[in-house]
């Protein structure tokens, strides 16, 4: 799915259908926080949106970064405590996030829930 | 800014000079303690009411017996979360028997108003968010305390002995 | 133990009443999230990771049927069913709703339970020692000094946003510390003088962290009259000079570093002079009155048929054996006995405890140990009145359950932090390695004796690494989790910081390194000798050479 903001190429979520996904070194940034009212991990979709799936985050490539963020901290109340830029890549055309810290909150603890 | 004293919302009648502006006659000016410990007799010698900023990280016991020329003294909270003039005002009140205005300034919010109040301080220069929100309920957010303080609350020890 | 009065209930019904009203504004947008956060803070919630967690108080570590049962009952209501014990004897869920959060306290009041100031830049939980009250080497029982402190603690106008987080622990027995006194930000001992009467050696400047240390102490003996005055001086001079400039330098021990104990002392006793006559002085009969509450309960006498039943018991059973000798020690009242109920399954999340297990210890503290139950600071809980005949049978349970292991104070009875799998401050997982190594050295634990392993996730020490007799530390290293490992720190009355080994090892090799150190210990020690005076005597250079160097 892609951005309402512009036509830039740099702002497309996703890989136009048909076109092989990205390789795994391609770095794009992407927008998470803490949901507010249960501080669940919640990923900028666009349109005042997000989503707690990092597959449907909205991606852009670094320069666009700043944008992004700005359009993700629109909104009074904010929905999200302290939205920040984190980097994502695909793996097995998946959308990942990058560093342990971060697939940790997209995905869970890698230790199983309570003894 | 609007400034609460007394359970509500009044006018300032002190007039808040920097360094530099002259001292009329007859007002009630607070000045900085750098223009105090500088223009002291002068200060004194003037007819009005006079009042001291004193910073947060400043000993009030450093002012003596000369607290007792004060009609208001502000305390400053640079951020909600320095705490220093909590201690700076229950020394000023039970230390130093500072019986004039002791009014908290700088990043005063509604949920520190009752700690403050409870540390001596009676006047409260907020934010004009206060009428909106209607800070003033604050100061009733508990009826019961566990530990004595400045202001003349009860507290358990006096409940409890009945 | 202590029982709520009117005005405690009062109190609490307000404080609920309070955060109620900060999470509507907060969620209404009329509070930013950094107003909110020292508020909520507060009331011990926290944002992590994945979701809001809630460290609930447990007032020096004593809980009761009925808390634990409503423990459970949050724990299936508002989280995933299971909750973790801290080292600061407090629990935490970890999945928990800020919009939930109000309803959660209104429920936590009715057991007398809360939040209060188990975070934020204010006075925390006053922990004690986990025996307190039963054990035979005590002086005086500490908790009501603990309680006395924690209501004049409790909403303090002037000491609620000090420069950083302070923390209490007092013990009562007369030559050990199984409170860790030493590192904390104050530490008090119940000392007999000269006279013979009892006070309290008050220690200062303790703390783990950045800059571990260990306290200093800022007076020898304290009447116990002066106790809450004399914190109060104490706590003014903090919230005066201590730094608010750097977050890592805030906490008392930079200031008596920096001024020196000497120094420091002089501050503290003119404050404390100054004070003259105070309100906060403790007559003898407000004292008996809170410790009215903690009086002993009622033993039965102790019965031949009790020990012949236990003989008989543990003959029959080895494993049952195995965890009397380990887990249970002897009580001052004959007859009943004080046992660990360990919370270190080998293999799992240290500390944990799900809310069947919550509800089974509940019901064993009902009918078997005098309504009580404590937390320890080692994540582990206590059942400190049970009848000795009635060991088998509480044991039995437990072990159905999975709380029946026989290693307290083993080397599989790991203390761990959360850690990244949780806490958005780590740098590194900490309950995966503990896991690792537990069910590694669980079929060594009693060839090795006494071991003492802890593991926190960052620096912030929360699994208190610095005091381990093996501390491990996961740390950061572009972005892959390494392990610095640290030896020969102890908590107790002889406290020592652990020294660092070496360069920190990859994730998979911390099992091996910590192997090659139990090895080194053990072919090193003498007889009786633990790890600490092992290490005492031989030095590092055993230890290095056995991780690192090349052969």
């Amino acid at each position: 799915m892609s951005l309402d903001s512009g036509t830039d190429p740099g702002a497309l979520a996703s890989p136009p259908s048909g076109e092989l996904a990205p390789a795994s070194s391609v770095i794009r940034r992407a927008v998470t926080g803490n949901r507010l009212r249960d501080g669940r991990p919640v990923y900028f979709v666009g349109s005042s949106r997000w989503s707690e799936a990092i597959e449907e985050a909205a991606h852009v490539a670094p320069n666009a970064a700043e944008r992004l963020l700005a359009e993700a901290q629109h909104g009074r109340p904010h929905p999200v405590v302290a939205p920040y830029l984190i980097d994502v890549t695909f793996g097995e055309g998946r959308l990942r996030p990058v560093g342990l810290r971060e697939r940790i909150r997209a995905f869970g603890p890698t230790v199983g829930a309570g003894p | 800014m609007p400034l609460i004293k007394g359970g509500r919302f009044v006018a300032d009648r002190w007039r808040h000079l920097d360094d530099a502006a002259p001292a009329p006659e007859g007002a009630a000016v607070a000045v900085s303690l750098k223009r105090w410990s500088s223009e002291r007799d002068a200060l004194y010698r003037r007819k009005g009411e006079l009042g001291l900023r004193l910073p947060n990280d400043v000993p009030p016991t450093s002012l003596g017996r000369d607290v007792e020329r004060f009609a208001l003294v502000t305390l400053s909270f640079p951020r909600f979360t320095d705490g220093r003039a909590y201690s700076q005002a229950r020394l000023l009140r039970t230390r130093l028997g500072f019986e004039g205005e002791l009014r908290a300034t700088g990043d005063v919010l509604r949920d520190q108003l009752l700690f403050m109040r409870r540390c001596g301080i009676d006047a409260f220069e907020v934010s004009e968010r206060a009428v909106a929100e209607n800070w003033l309920a604050a100061f009733e957010d508990f009826r019961l305390f566990y530990q004595p303080a400045e202001d003349a609350r009860p507290w358990i020890a006096r409940q409890r002995a009945g | 133990m202590y029982r709520y009065d009117e005005f405690d209930r009062r109190f609490l019904e307000a404080r609920v009443a309070q955060y109620r009203d900060q999470v509507r504004r907060r969620l209404a947008g009329e509070l930013s999230e950094d107003e909110f956060r020292p508020l909520r803070l507060m009331n011990g919630l926290y944002l992590q990771l994945h979701a809001y967690m809630l460290r609930i108080a447990v007032p020096y570590g004593t809980l009761s049927p009925a808390k634990l049962r409503m423990l459970a009952k949050i724990a299936r209501r508002y989280d995933r069913s299971y909750g973790h014990f801290t080292t600061r004897q407090n629990i935490q869920f970890n999945w928990i709703k800020l919009e939930e959060t109000p309803d959660i306290l209104a429920e936590l009041a009715t057991v007398e339970m809360h939040g209060i100031q188990t975070s934020g830049n204010c006075i925390r939980n006053v922990t004690a020692d986990p025996l307190a009250g039963v054990a035979e080497d005590e002086i005086e029982d500490p908790r009501p000094y603990c309680e006395i402190i924690r209501q004049w603690s409790t909403l303090h106008p002037e000491f609620s946003f000090l420069p950083r987080k302070f923390k209490i622990a007092v013990s009562g027995a007369a030559s050990v510390d199984r409170a860790a006194v030493r590192v904390h930000d104050i530490g008090l001992y119940l000392r007999r003088n000269e006279a013979g009467e009892v006070g309290f050696e008050v220690l200062v400047g303790g703390g783990l962290g950045r800059t571990p240390m260990i306290a200093k102490t800022l007076r020898a003996f304290l009447p116990k009259r002066q106790l809450l005055p004399y914190l109060e001086a104490t706590l003014r001079v903090y919230n005066e000079f201590g730094r608010r400039d750097n977050l890592f330098k805030s906490r008392i021990k930079i200031l008596v570093q920096s001024l020196g104990i000497e120094k420091m002392r002089e501050a503290v006793e003119a404050e404390f002079a100054a004070m003259g006559e105070s309100p906060l002085e403790l007559p003898a009969a407000t004292i008996a009155a809170i410790a009215a509450h903690f009086a002993p309960p009622a033993y039965a006498p102790a019965g031949a048929a009790d020990e012949a039943m236990l003989a008989l018991a543990r003959a029959g059973d080895p494993e049952f054996g195995r965890w009397l000798d380990r887990n249970v020690v002897t009580h001052r009242a004959p007859g009943y006995a004080i046992a660990t109920v360990s919370l270190k399954p080998p293999g799992k999340p240290p500390g944990d405890v799900t809310a069947e297990q919550m509800e089974l210890l509940a019901d064993l503290a009902e009918s078997f140990g005098l309504g009580e139950i404590r937390v320890t600071h080692e994540q582990n809980l206590v059942l400190p009145h049970l009848r000795r005949g009635d060991l088998p049978e509480v044991w039995r349970q437990l072990k159905a359950a999975d709380l029946g292991h026989a290693n307290a104070g083993l080397a599989s009875d790991i203390i761990a932090c959360p850690g990244l799998d949780y806490c958005s401050l780590a740098n590194a997982r900490s309950i995966p390695v503990a896991q690792q190594l537990s069910e590694h050295l669980a079929a060594r634990d009693h060839e090795i004796g006494e071991l003492r392993i802890k593991i926190s996730g960052c620096i912030n020490a929360c699994g208190h690494h610095h005091v381990g007799h093996i501390g491990i530390l996961g740390v950061d290293k572009n972005g892959e989790e390494f392990y610095q490992i640290t030896i020969g720190g102890s908590a107790d009355e002889n406290a020592a910081l652990g020294a660092i080994v070496g360069p920190a090892v990859a994730a998979d090799a911390v099992t091996g390194a910590v192997d090659k150190l139990i090895d080194v210990y053990l072919h090193a020690r003498r007889a009786g000798e633990r790890f600490p005076e092992t290490y005492r005597r031989i030095g590092a250079a055993p230890f290095k050479e056995a991780l690192y160097a090349t052969h």
